[in-house]
């Protein structure tokens, strides 16, 4: 419990009605997208870098932790409030500062949905390259905590390469700049790009620079349907052979075609054993060629291969991939994303692996997979409200996560450790590294306010 | 608990994805997780356990849903949070009676004809002259009542029960509803006299009663329910000549359409009348582009760039969205205009906008900056409630637009 | 007076690799600081094994690809990396590479380009940069628009801390979120958390399509301007480059203006437009010389001599004063550094990379450097930029008064320094003050 003098004070700070104390709104704080939660001391939601700087002095002065949220999306606990902590809410910082397309940088608060940012830079010609699934969603400072991926990592990279700089707030209440609206902003040490993919741990951002790039003049769609997965595989290897770095190369297994299926009714043939859909970007002339190479390496090996040639037949496409996650929720209510991240030259093994532990754990899983990538997402199915059943998915994930780090890979490639994912780090890190994790996070908060006991204990 | 032991599956299902959020009109203005879908969908279940006890702040986060049915739309795993909060109204009601204010004023009077009639001239009539006097009472809780329309007379008194065509094609039972009956009833004429220039009888049975709409979604489901039986029964076994059921107004025709069903279900007996009955119900523009309308009839002098908003219970109740703007672009000179987000809900939602006025005005305001924004001189729409929110927001902001329903627009265009 | 122990040293990476007549070691070492030794480990262990006795006898040791930056380094040891320059591994399905830091940049770029590959960064010392060196020292360059600044390329490495211990970290995948991100942070540390002993580093197709569009212009203005409207006319080539006049005869002999070089790589249908395009706004921008260049001897010999002049100005810091301030606003900061600078078109040097909004002077002799670049620098901040890296954050902390917010940067930057090297160690020339 807060006590009334900190609550009073908090109301000061941040306005009467964004401090929730109640037992509904805490509840409505005390979740993310995984299956864990918490009940913190408090939720506040701060509107300017100044409230945030008085919050974070006032419990500092009482000794409470924080833990920033922003549309508490994640995959990987990494806002649950565990210790006694109070839940610092970004959602009311949503200005878009400022779009400058002509420099190519965008200035954003970091409760900015990155769906709204890409509404108003889109009137402009202009996008931000990193759009996790969850774009609708979430906010461009969950995004920097995660260090969010996408469907288009493979050409463009992920958070971490567009975002210029921020404006932080430190454990101890100061504001620093890291970066700025430029390249080569950097203060010695790129401070930036330790606080993206932070979760949280390090500092409090509260602005964001971020690097936007004009739209692609042209687009092209394909799919490609495979017998096998291994084919699928192989087309990706091909691709990339062949010196073409397409946009998106994401895929499907036979489970995902048939959940989907019975959803959107795209006309996949459900005894296909994978789906890729390819799309390459850039100027029109250079398309034809690379759609020519693409559709020779395909069709060498697919079962059947398409070039979408309208706007509608585009949306055709992605409409599997789209309602993939939702479709397996027809099928059992509840699935654990996962997010493992193996060499390209892996990925038909670790989805041996997934078959293997799906079977010996006697679970259904699906996957769906940014192939370019390496990443697959094994959604592993399952009801929350059959416990054993729950232990039993855990084991199959933990096994996956090993499998993962067996070929060279990594537990997490996009949504972070969080919770969930840390007790999986010592066997990813030898204990130098899990060390000079250590060093850091002491050199920004040596009494361990931000985010405490998420990604690694200190 | 039994009303949430029957949507447990559902709830069971919400995976906390998040992906409701931009769906959800109330969430983006208040940044708050119990004013989204996610969020009340959390707390239900938390009731549903038994971790929570309703109390005031879980009323609030249930009774502040839009009902507007976007985060179904939004949900991939097929969560229809409107439903879950209608379960939840539904299991407070069962628990401890509706909130004071909305059983008094709203739910009772809509109940009952009567008190109904004077409810409405109460706004616009008498009420209006008092609140003239009060000096900046121009906007009660965000509606605009100084210009809230009342009929003279009900429209149900002005007009015959059959009015017939030479050379009938069609028989339509017309189903007025309360704002067109009490409030907009030039809309009414508007919706005869399109249907009698496209050879239609009309039938309009005069002891016609609230469609139970404004109960339903507040949980009292036994009067919507003497209602709906009410409804079903005029149509069914009084004027059984009637081909459909046809409403002007999106939400009684949802509620006629499809609510009934749900309502009912646990009554078999009678459910097999209740599916004749909405297999009968048709929403106006659906039948007039269903039965085709004689273009070469439609006149209109002068140009006009007309803008089309879907309310929430056409696009996602009755999933009518072409028909309208066909419709529209029907009628000679229009310019046809799209204002962005169409299809997302304008802020009245039924008493969100007299419960929840901060939120419901800052959801017109932003509707009616995205019909300046078109630069539209009329709005066309399909729901009365959702025309007279407009309208007052349009006013407020000192626009010029003029809301019409798009009967009003067609029945302007026939020369005499 | 040294405590380094030349004969424990010797047992280490054996006698030969160990130096320490001054004579011999002068040819390995930059600067005016005075080593005891050079010593020229061959591998992992033997790195930790000098760190770990320089730890013992509480000896510095600054770390250098084939020359060693000797600032503060008296009495120290200067490791030349130059020993350990393999490519371990060239792996073409996951498009990366294993490389020990001693290789020299320009011989892995040629055997990259063997391999039908491609490694953008672009060290502005091309002859003699190392990869380890290209890593620590991090930055982007010119190419950085398209490709990303140098970190973009690193995705794992083996270092060996200032305590002696090794460290390995990455993966061979494009997409890794686990943990803190040290891989990343690394980049630009300039020797200070640890020696780069193994880089895994990203790669990329070889671009097969390489195009450069070159013209010259009287005004350094006129030639700016053309780059604006390029980017209003939705062009983004791989560089937009621009050298005043003293810099130009520098890079093509013979050339008179102010130079436009755009280079465009991998456009390859599309290259033949754009360098059309490009040309006619160069023409009507007022460029006279104007010339597709598609001969792949002449392209080349645009890049070297692009790269030339940008190695010269690298070799003296203290004579450049270098800024940002994004593509956009850089003809009003033109405009407005001549009233600090006298005409820019034969001013020294003015270099001017125009997808990055940056700019390179390179000042007359006798220039108050600090001087001159505090007063850019509010220039630069006016225009929503600054002047580049720790120095820029200085004078933009002294320009907003916020000296809190300069002391705790540094304090943070001594901080992480403090946290990995508790007993100053390593790198001693490098200063974290500005
Ligand atoms: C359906 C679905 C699909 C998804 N798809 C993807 C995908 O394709 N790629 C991907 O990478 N991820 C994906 N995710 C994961 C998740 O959406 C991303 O990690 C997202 O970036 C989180 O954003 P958020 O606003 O919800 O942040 P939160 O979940 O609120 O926070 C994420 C982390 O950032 C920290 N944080 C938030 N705001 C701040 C701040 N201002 N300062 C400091 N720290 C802060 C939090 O403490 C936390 O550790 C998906 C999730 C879902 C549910
Ligand atoms: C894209 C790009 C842009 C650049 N831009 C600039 C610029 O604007 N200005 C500029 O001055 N330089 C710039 N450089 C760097 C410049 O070219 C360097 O001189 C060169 O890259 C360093 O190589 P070197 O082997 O000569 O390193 P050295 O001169 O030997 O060392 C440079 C620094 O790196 C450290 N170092 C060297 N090897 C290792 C190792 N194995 N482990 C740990 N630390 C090591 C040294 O301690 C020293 O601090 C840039 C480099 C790149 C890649």
């Amino acid at each position: 419990m807060l006590s009334q003098t900190v609550v009073n004070r908090l109301k000061e700070i941040v306005g009467e009605k964004n401090v929730v104390t109640d037992k509904v709104g805490l509840l409505t704080y005390g979740y993310d997208g995984t299956l864990l939660s918490g009940e913190a001391l408090g939720v506040v939601s701060p509107h300017t870098t100044e409230e945030v700087v008085e919050i974070v002095k006032l419990m500092n002065e009482h000794n409470i932790k924080l833990v920033p949220r922003g549309a508490g999306t994640n995959e990987s606990g990494g806002t649950i409030p565990t210790q006694d902590s109070v839940v610092i809410s970004f959602t009311k910082m949503t200005k878009i500062h400022e779009i400058d397309t002509e420099n190519f940088v965008a200035v954003v608060e970091p409760g900015v949905i990155n769906f709204d940012l890409q509404v108003e830079l889109e009137k402009q010609n202009c996008y931000f390259p990193p759009d996790p699934s969850s774009y609708k969603a979430s906010t461009i400072g969950g995004n920097v905590g995660e260090c969010s991926g996408g469907p288009k990592c493979f050409k463009y990279g992920v958070t971490r390469d567009y975002i210029l700089g921020l404006e932080v707030v430190l454990p101890n209440g100061k504001v620093i700049q890291t970066g700025g609206r430029n390249f080569q902003s950097e203060p010695a040490y790129d401070l930036t790009r330790i606080i993206v993919g932070a979760e949280g741990t390090l500092g409090l951002v509260t602005k964001v620079f971020v690097r936007i790039i004009p739209l692609p003049r042209a687009k092209k769609t394909m799919l490609a349907i495979y017998d096998k997965v291994e084919d699928a595989s192989q087309t990706v290897a091909d691709i990339v052979a062949a010196g073409i770095i397409p946009t998106t190369l994401e895929l499907m297994d036979n489970l995902l075609i048939n959940t989907t299926e019975d959803f959107s009714h795209a006309g996949l043939p459900r005894d296909a054993g994978a789906v890729l859909i390819i799309e390459v970007d850039g100027y029109p002339e250079d398309m034809d060629p690379q759609v020519k190479t693409i559709s020779e390496i395909c069709n060498k090996i697919a079962k059947e291969f398409k070039i979408a040639q309208s706007a509608a037949e585009v949306d055709q496409i992605w409409t599997s991939r789209r309602c993939a996650f939702g479709s397996v929720a027809r099928v059992r209510p509840s699935y654990g994303v996962n997010d493992i991240t193996v060499p390209r030259s892996n990925f038909p093994k670790a989805i041996q692996g997934v078959l293997k532990v799906a079977k010996e754990y006697g679970v259904t899983i699906g996957v769906v997979a940014h192939a370019g990538d390496g990443n697959l997402h094994p959604l592993v199915l399952f009801d929350q409200r059959n416990k054993e059943e729950v232990e039993t998915v855990h084991a199959a994930e933990k096994a996956l996560c090993m499998m993962a780090l067996d070929l060279d890979g990594t537990v997490s490639g996009e949504h972070g450790i969080g919770l969930v994912k840390k007790k999986y780090l010592d066997s990813e890190f030898t204990p130098a590294a899990m060390g000079a994790f250590r060093k850091i996070k002491r050199s920004f908060d040596p009494s361990n306010r931000f985010n405490p006991g998420k990604v690694f204990e200190l | 608990m039994g009303v949430l032991t029957e949507v447990y599956e559902m709830l069971n299902t919400c995976n906390k994805c998040g992906g409701c959020h931009t769906a959800c009109k109330t969430y983006k203005l208040t940044g708050q997780e119990t004013m989204v879908a996610r969020g009340r969908i959390q707390l239900i279940k938390a009731v549903a356990d038994g971790k929570l006890e309703p109390n005031q702040e879980y009323e609030d986060a249930i009774m502040s849903c839009l009902l507007c049915g976007e985060c179904a739309v939004a949900c991939a795993n097929g969560v229809r949070g409107n439903e879950l909060v209608m379960a939840a109204r539904r299991d407070l009601k069962l628990r401890k009676g509706i909130k004071p204010f909305a059983k008094s004023f709203a739910l009772k009077t809509l109940a009952s004809p009567k008190r109904l009639g004077m409810g409405f001239s109460l706004f616009g009539g008498m009420g209006k002259s008092v609140l003239n006097k009060i000096d900046g009472m121009d906007y009660f809780r965000g509606i605009d009542i100084r210009n809230f329309p009342t009929a003279k007379k009900p429209f149900l008194e002005q007009v015959p029960e059959r009015i017939t065509v030479q050379h009938p094609k069609h028989k339509v039972g017309f189903y007025v509803g309360c704002f067109l009956n009490y409030s907009l009833d030039q809309t009414a004429h508007s919706v005869v006299k399109v249907l009698t220039k496209n050879d239609c009888d009309v039938i309009i049975p005069k002891d016609q009663v609230c469609c139970g709409l404004p109960q339903y979604a507040y949980g009292d489901f036994e009067t919507a329910k003497k209602n709906a039986r009410k409804t079903i029964d005029t149509f069914l076994d009084k004027y059984k000549d009637a081909e459909v059921v046809l409403s002007a107004c999106a939400s009684c025709a949802s509620m006629l359409k499809h609510d009934y069903l749900k309502l009912f279900a646990d009554e078999p007996s009678y459910l097999p009348k209740v599916e004749l009955f909405c297999e009968k119900v048709v929403e106006f523009s659906e039948y007039m582009a269903k039965i085709g309308v004689d273009q070469s009839q439609l006149y209109n002098s002068s140009p006009v760039r007309v803008t089309y908003h879907d309310p929430c219970h056409m696009i996602r109740g009755l999933k009518v969205t072409k028909q309208p703007r066909q419709l529209l672009q029907m009628i000679p000179r229009v310019e046809f205009k799209e204002m962005f987000e169409a299809g997302r809900c304008c802020g009245a939602a039924g008493l969100i906008q007299a419960f929840y006025h901060k939120v419901s005005t800052n959801i017109t305001d932003q509707k009616v900056q995205n019909i300046k924004d078109t630069n539209a001189d009329l709005v066309a729409t399909s729901c009365p409630a959702c025309m007279l929110r407009l309208q007052g927001g349009i006013n407020k902001a000192g626009q010029k637009q003029k809301v019409m329903h798009v009967a009003d627009l067609m029945a302007n265009a026939y020369k005499d | 007076m040294s405590n380094v122990n030349i004969s424990k040293l010797k047992a280490i990476v054996g006698d030969n690799n160990v130096i320490d007549s001054p004579s011999e070691m002068a040819k390995y070492l930059k600067g005016q600081g005075k080593p005891a030794v050079v010593v020229l480990p061959g591998n992992t262990s033997e790195v930790s094994n000098i760190v770990k006795l320089a730890n013992e006898q509480n000896v510095k040791i600054a770390v250098g690809g084939a020359g060693v930056g000797t600032k503060g380094l008296s009495g120290g040891i200067a490791m030349v990396m130059s020993r350990m320059n393999r490519i371990l591994e060239m792996d073409h399905l996951n498009l990366v590479a294993y490389v020990e830091p001693g290789l020299l940049h320009k011989e892995f770029l040629l055997k990259v380009g063997e391999a039908g590959l491609n490694f953008p960064p672009e060290p502005y010392e091309v002859e003699t940069s190392s990869i380890g060196g290209c890593f620590s020292i991090g930055d982007s360059d010119s190419k950085s628009f398209e490709y990303g600044p140098t970190r973009t390329f690193l995705l794992g490495f083996e270092m060996v801390l200032p305590t002696g211990e090794i460290l390995e970290i990455g993966n061979k995948c494009i997409k890794n979120v686990s943990g803190l991100d040290f891989i990343h942070f690394a980049v630009g540390s300039q020797g200070t958390f640890g020696i780069f002993t193994k880089l895994l580093v990203k790669l990329l197709p070889a671009q097969e399509a390489k195009r450069a569009v070159i013209g010259t212009f009287t005004s350094i203005h006129k030639a700016n301007a053309t780059f604006n409207t390029l980017i209003k006319r939705n062009i983004q080539p791989t560089r937009m480059n621009l050298l005043n006049a003293s810099l130009a005869q520098n890079a093509i002999p013979g050339t008179e203006g102010q130079l436009v070089i755009i280079d465009l790589q991998g456009f390859k249908e599309s290259g033949k437009n754009i360098a059309n395009e490009i040309a006619a706004v160069l023409t009507l921008g007022g460029g006279t010389d104007v010339k597709i260049i598609e001969d792949e001897v002449e392209y080349d010999q645009v890049v070297n001599g692009w790269l030339k002049v940008r190695a010269d100005l690298n070799g003296k810091p203290e004579r450049t004063v270098e800024f940002l301030v994004g593509p956009a606003k850089m003809p009003q900061a033109l405009t407005q550094l001549e009233a600090l600078t006298g005409d820019l078109g034969t001013y020294p040097g003015v270099v001017v990379e125009g997808l990055l909004g940056y700019v390179c002077l390179a000042l007359p002799e006798g220039t108050d450097k600090l001087a001159l670049a505090a007063k850019v620098n509010r220039l630069a901040m006016s225009l929503g930029g600054n002047v580049k890296g720790l120095l820029g954050h200085k004078l933009k902390s002294e320009a907003y008064n916020d000296a809190e917010m300069w002391q705790q940067t540094v304090g943070l930057l001594q901080e992480l320094r403090q946290q990995f090297d508790p007993k100053g160690i390593l790198s001693p020339g490098v200063s974290l003050e500005a």
